[in-house]
C-alpha cells in the first residue's frame, strides 16, 4: 500500500526521549540540534538570523538546524461505527499510512492504536523495517467494533500508561464525550509535555455541510447510539449551521485540553496541505 | 341512529392488528444512518403534522377498509302520509225478478232503481277507490274489473240498464236464480288476483281455495300463506245487492255442492278482514247466513244486512248507500318505512380515496420522505 500523502511531521516541543540527541535527523529542520549557517533568503525568520556570523561577515545568515528525531510518533485511529459512515475510513487508512512512512522513512519509532470503545489493536512504536506493513496489515484487518460507542478518554489513558512519551496524531471524527479528556490532559499542560497530541478531525461530506436537497423529510439514525430523529430538510440551513457548530465546539474542546486539531473532509482536495499546515502553524507557535 | 347493524361484526377485530402495523411501518421506514446525532437536532424535527401525517392517513385508509368489510348498516325512516284507497266491488243481482217495475206509473225497474243508487254511490267515494262490479242472476258475470275509472263503471252499469236491452242484460235476466255466493266468490277472487306479485294467487291455487269453500259450512278452511302475509282485507268490501233470498247455496246445488257456500265465504272474508255489505229488498236472508255475519265476542263484525221493503224508492237506496259510504270511509294512514342501507361502498370509497390524497401528499417536495 502506496502512502497517499506526503507529510512533514514537525513537533512544537522537543521530543522528551533520553537518545533525542543522539539520534540525528538525516534532515535539515526545525530540531533543535545546530547544523550551520546559510544566507539569509527573503522568508525566513528573522529570530534564526546569527548576528554573531553578520557581524563578522557583513552580510545576513540565518542558523540551520538538524529536524528532530528520535520522537514515537504513535498513530491513534478510531475504527467505531460512525467512521464507517462514507469514505471516513479510507481517508482515516490513507492518512495513517502516509504518517507512518513519514516517521519511519527518517527512522523514527511508529506505533498504532485501532481504538472503539476501548483498545482494539495495539502495535508498540518501532523504527524496524517490518512496522511498516504491520502497520498497514492491522489497518487492512481492522476489527469491527462490536460496542456502538466511541471512547477516547480510556485510549489516551492507555497510551499515558504505556508510553513514557510520544507524539500522537488522534484520526476521528470525535463523536465522543470530550469533557473526560480535560482531566485527562491537564499533566500535558506543562511547557514540555510529554505526550503531545494532533487531532485530524475526519469528516465526510454530508457531515460536514448537507446540500443538494432543499426539501423533504428525512429520518436519521445514529449509528452509534441507534437513536433516530426526523429531519425537516426546509430548514437545511440551520441544520448546516448546527454541524458547524458543532464542528467548532469540537476544535475548541480539543483545543482547551492542549490538542491542535485539523478539520478534514473526505471531499477535499488539499489534505496534504492542510495537515501540513497543521504542523508548520503548530511549530510557528513554538515558545 | 335507526336500526344500526353490523353485517360482519367480526372483521372489527381486524382494528386490533392496526398498533401492530403502525410499529411494523416505524421499524421498517427508510433511515439515514448519520455519524452522530447532536441533541440540538431536536429543534429541527418537523412539525407534528409532517412528522405523522403518514401514520394518520395510513390508520385512515385501514379503518376505512376495515369498516367496509364490518359493512355498518343503518335504516332510513321514511314517513308517508295518505288516505286509504278503498277497494269496493258492487255485487247486483239482475234476476228477472229485478225487472218489475217500481210502481205501476213508473217505467223504471227495480233494477234501474239499484243502478242509480250504484251510480251515486260511485259518485260519492273518492277517486283513488277501486270500484269493480259484478252482475249476477243464475250465474255471476264480472261487468268490469277494479278500477277507479268512474266513467267506465258509469257505462258498464248503463249497459245493464233495462232500456237499453243489452245482450248481457237479456242473458242475466234469462237466468231466475239468486246467485250470490258465486258473485261473492267472484269479487273476492277479483281481489285475489290483484294482489301484489309475491302474494298473488296462481290460477290453481284460486280453484283449490274454491273447493274447500263447496263443502258444508264449518269445514276447515285453508287460507293460503301467501294471503296471510298479504294482509289482506284492509280497506277491501263487497257490497250485494239483491231481492231474492240469501241462501248459503242455492237449493239445486245443495246435493251436488257445486257452488260456494255463502257462509264458508263468509268465515273466509272474516279471517282475510274483507268487509260484507248486504242490500236485501223484501229482507229474505237465510238464518244461517244472519248467524254467519254475526260478529264473534271479541272481534270486529264482518258487515251488517240492510234490509228494505219491497216497495223502495230512489231515497231509500241512496240512503243505504251513503250510510256504506259513511262505514266504509277512507282513513288517514301513515306509511312508516324503514329501508335499509348499507355503507360498504362509502367506507371503501373513502378508504380508496385517503389512500389517493395520501399518495397525492407523499409527491409533494416538502412532504416526501427521503
Amino acid at each position: 500500500m502506496k502512502p497517499r500523502y506526503r507529510f512533514d511531521i514537525l513537533l512544537k516541543h522537543p521530543p522528551r526521549n533520553d537518545m533525542a540527541g543522539d539520534w540525528a535527523g538525516l534532515d535539515r529542520g526545525t530540531g533543535y540540534e545546530f547544523w550551520g549557517l546559510r544566507k539569509y533568503l527573503p522568508g525566513d525568520s528573522w529570530s534564526r538570523i546569527d548576528w554573531k556570523a553578520c557581524a563578522r561577515s557583513g552580510e545576513l545568515h540565518v542558523r540551520e538546524f538538524l529536524r528532530d528525531s528520535a520522537y514515537n510518533l504513535l498513530l491513534i485511529c478510531d475504527v467505531s461505527r460512525s467512521m464507517h459512515f462514507g469514505n471516513k475510513f479510507g481517508l482515516a487508512k490513507d492518512l495513517t499510512v502516509s504518517l507512518a512512512h513519514a516517521a519511519l522513512r527518517s527512522n523514527n519509532p511508529c506505533g498504532l492504536l485501532l481504538f472503539a470503545d476501548k483498545v482494539l489493536t495495539w502495535i508498540p512504536p518501532s523504527a524496524a523495517p517490518r512496522q511498516f506493513h504491520r502497520i498497514v496489515n492491522a489497518l487492512q484487518q481492522a476489527p469491527a467494533a462490536k460496542n456502538r460507542q466511541t471512547c477516547l478518554a480510556p485510549t489516551l489513558e492507555f497510551v499515558m500508561k504505556r508510553l513514557a512519551s510520544c507524539f500522537g496524531v488522534i484520526i476521528s471524527d470525535f463523536h465522543t464525550d470530550l469533557g473526560k479528556l480535560k482531566s485527562l490532559m491537564d499533566a500535558a499542560d506543562s511547557r514540555f509535555p510529554a505526550h503531545e497530541m494532533v487531532a485530524l478531525h475526519v469528516l465526510e461530506d454530508a457531515e460536514y455541510q448537507l446540500t443538494g436537497i432543499d426539501s423533504g423529510l428525512l429520518t436519521l439514525q445514529d449509528m452509534e447510539s441507534g437513536q433516530q430523529t426526523a429531519l425537516d430538510l426546509s430548514r437545511l440551513d440551520e441544520f448546516n449551521a448546527l454541524l458547524r457548530r458543532e464542528r467548532e465546539r469540537t476544535v475548541r474542546t480539543l483545543a482547551a485540553v492542549g490538542i491542535d486539531s485539523a478539520v478534514l473532509p473526505v471531499g477535499a482536495t488539499d489534505i496534504q496541505a492542510r495537515v501540513n499546515t497543521l504542523f508548520s502553524r503548530r511549530l510557528a507557535a513554538r515558545v | 341512529m335507526p336500526g344500526f347493524e353490523l353485517q360482519y361484526p367480526l372483521a372489527l377485530l381486524l382494528l386490533l392488528l392496526a398498533p401492530l402495523f403502525l410499529m411494523l411501518r416505524r421499524r421498517t421506514r427508510r433511515k439515514l444512518p448519520f455519524p452522530s446525532i447532536i441533541p440540538e437536532m431536536a429543534n429541527l424535527r418537523p412539525g407534528f403534522w409532517k412528522r405523522n401525517y403518514n401514520g394518520i392517513f395510513f390508520s385512515l385508509v385501514y379503518t376505512c377498509l376495515v369498516l367496509s368489510l364490518v359493512n355498518p348498516g343503518y335504516s332510513k325512516e321514511t314517513v308517508e302520509e295518505f288516505i286509504e284507497s278503498k277497494w269496493l266491488f258492487l255485487a247486483l243481482d239482475l234476476s228477472g225478478s229485478m225487472k218489475r217495475p217500481v210502481s205501476m206509473f213508473s217505467d223504471q225497474t227495480l233494477g234501474d232503481l239499484a243502478l242509480d243508487g250504484i251510480s251515486s254511490f260511485i259518485d260519492m267515494r273518492r277517486s283513488d277507490d277501486y270500484i269493480g262490479l259484478v252482475a249476477f242472476s243464475s250465474y255471476a258475470k264480472l261487468l268490469a274489473p277494479l278500477t277507479f275509472d268512474k266513467d267506465l263503471l258509469k257505462a258498464k252499469l248503463d249497459l245493464v240498464r233495462s232500456k237499453n236491452h243489452s245482450r248481457i242484460y237479456r242473458e242475466l235476466g234469462a237466468g231466475g236464480g239468486t246467485n250470490a255466493s258465486e258473485a261473492v266468490w267472484l269479487s273476492l277472487s277479483a281481489f285475489f288476483s290483484m294482489l301484489p306479485e309475491e302474494n298473488r294467487l296462481s290460477v290453481e291455487q284460486i280453484a283449490g281455495m274454491r273447493e274447500f269453500l263447496l263443502g258444508e259450512p264449518g269445514a276447515l278452511l285453508d287460507i293460503p300463506q301467501k294471503i296471510r302475509n298479504a294482509a289482506l282485507g284492509t280497506g277491501m268490501a263487497v257490497i250485494l245487492f239483491t231481492d231474492g233470498r240469501i241462501e248459503p247455496t242455492q237449493r239445486a246445488h245443495v246435493h251436488s255442492g257445486a257452488l260456494p257456500n255463502l257462509v264458508n265465504i263468509i268465515t273466509l272474508m272474516k279471517a282475510v278482514g274483507v268487509r260484507f255489505y248486504i242490500i236485501s229488498v223484501g229482507g229474505e236472508v237465510d238464518e244461517a247466513v244472519e248467524r254467519a255475519m254475526q260478529p264473534v265476542t271479541g272481534e270486529p263484525a264482518v258487515g251488517r244486512i240492510f234490509v228494505t221493503s219491497r216497495g223502495l224508492d230512489r231515497e231509500q237506496i241512496e240512503e243505504v248507500y251513503r250510510e256504506i259510504d259513511i262505514l266504509e270511509t277512507n282513513r288517514n294512514l301513515t306509511r312508516i318505512t324503514l329501508q335499509p342501507r348499507w355503507t360498504r361502498h362509502i367506507l371503501a370509497f373513502l378508504g380508496f380515496g385517503f389512500m389517493a390524497l395520501h399518495l397525492l401528499l407523499r409527491s409533494l417536495p416538502q412532504l416526501r420522505k427521503l
